[in-house]
């Protein structure tokens, strides 16, 4: 038995929804971050225009590159944001706008 | 059993639009003519000056017209098109008949179509300015947008249309066309 009614999501709501997703798998903060939701075919289409966290050259030397990593963002921010929200995820399209290198903390 | 025979004959009179008024001006305009031409022949009879042109000047123009006399042919032609027009349309009224066995039940079309919008919208939990329904005489169409990345099952939506239709029982029935747009709107 269901109770009458519904729920709305507003389209801010969603939209503040998929930057905190994706701030997470960027590994930036959310404020840096500018999402656009729009409709494709039915589902959502999320437009990501972020920075990417880098690791310091040198930090790490086997980690994956910058486009290898930014798809596998793409990919969890479709997986969470669609766990997340209920909605269906239809394109994720990413722009990089900048890097955030990570600094080494120094040992001292 | 007369009390049938009344309420069939007032849904029927409500359900199509009254010839009345299309009769009263069109038996006014023949009245007018015909008061006019008997004064003419009076006048013509009597050998006194005609009101605006004499029986036999009359018959003349018709077999020389010029081209006043076309022009106001064409318009009794045209006033006669739209007179079989008014006398062979339908003339329905946008209402339906609700079945019941006492009372005789009149749905404005409007009415009927919000019905249906909401139990559409409902199934397919959208916002009500997502529904748009249109009512004909037999046909009531209801198309859904959904919201980006929530599918509206249209099946549902077009069986609970199908059950409502069946449940009002209208006069004339209806069948229902439901469709889903292929593209959503974010948020809901």
């Amino acid at each position: 038995m269901t109770i009458p009614g519904r729920v709305s999501i507003s389209p801010r709501a969603l939209e503040s929804l998929a930057t905190g997703v994706a701030a997470e798998h960027l590994g930036v903060a959310a404020k840096h971050v500018t999402v656009r939701l729009s409709d494709t075919e039915g589902r959502l289409a999320v437009s990501v225009a972020a920075p990417l966290r880098t690791p310091a050259l040198g930090a790490q030397g086997d980690a994956p590159g910058l486009i290898a990593r930014s798809q596998q963002a793409r990919a969890d921010i479709a997986r969470d944001l669609a766990a997340t929200s209920g909605a269906q995820v239809g394109t994720v399209a990413l722009r990089v706008t900048g890097i955030e290198i990570e600094t080494p903390r120094r040992v001292s | 059993m007369t009390e049938q025979k009344v309420k069939r004959r007032v849904l029927r009179r409500e359900r199509y639009r009254s010839r009345s008024l299309a009769v009263v001006i069109a038996l006014s305009l023949v009245s007018l003519g015909a008061a006019y031409a008997g004064t003419e022949a009076v006048l013509a009879a009597l050998g006194l000056t005609p009101l605006l042109i004499a029986p036999v000047d009359a018959l003349a123009a018709v077999d020389d017209p010029t081209q006043p006399v076309i022009a106001g042919a064409a318009v009794a032609v045209l006033l006669g098109l739209v007179a079989v027009l008014v006398a062979v349309a339908p003339g329905r009224r946008s209402r339906h008949v609700i079945a019941h066995d006492r009372l005789a039940i009149l749905v404005d079309d409007e009415v009927l179509a919000g019905s249906f919008g909401r139990t559409a919208r409902v199934v397919a939990g959208v916002p009500a300015d997502r529904v748009h329904t249109t009512v004909t005489p037999r046909r009531v169409g209801i198309a859904v947008t959904p919201s980006s990345g929530f599918p509206v099952d249209q099946p549902s939506v077009a069986e609970a249309a199908r059950q409502l239709a069946t449940e009002l029982a209208t006069t004339p029935s209806v069948r229902v066309g439901a469709r889903v747009s292929t593209s959503g709107v974010v948020g809901s």
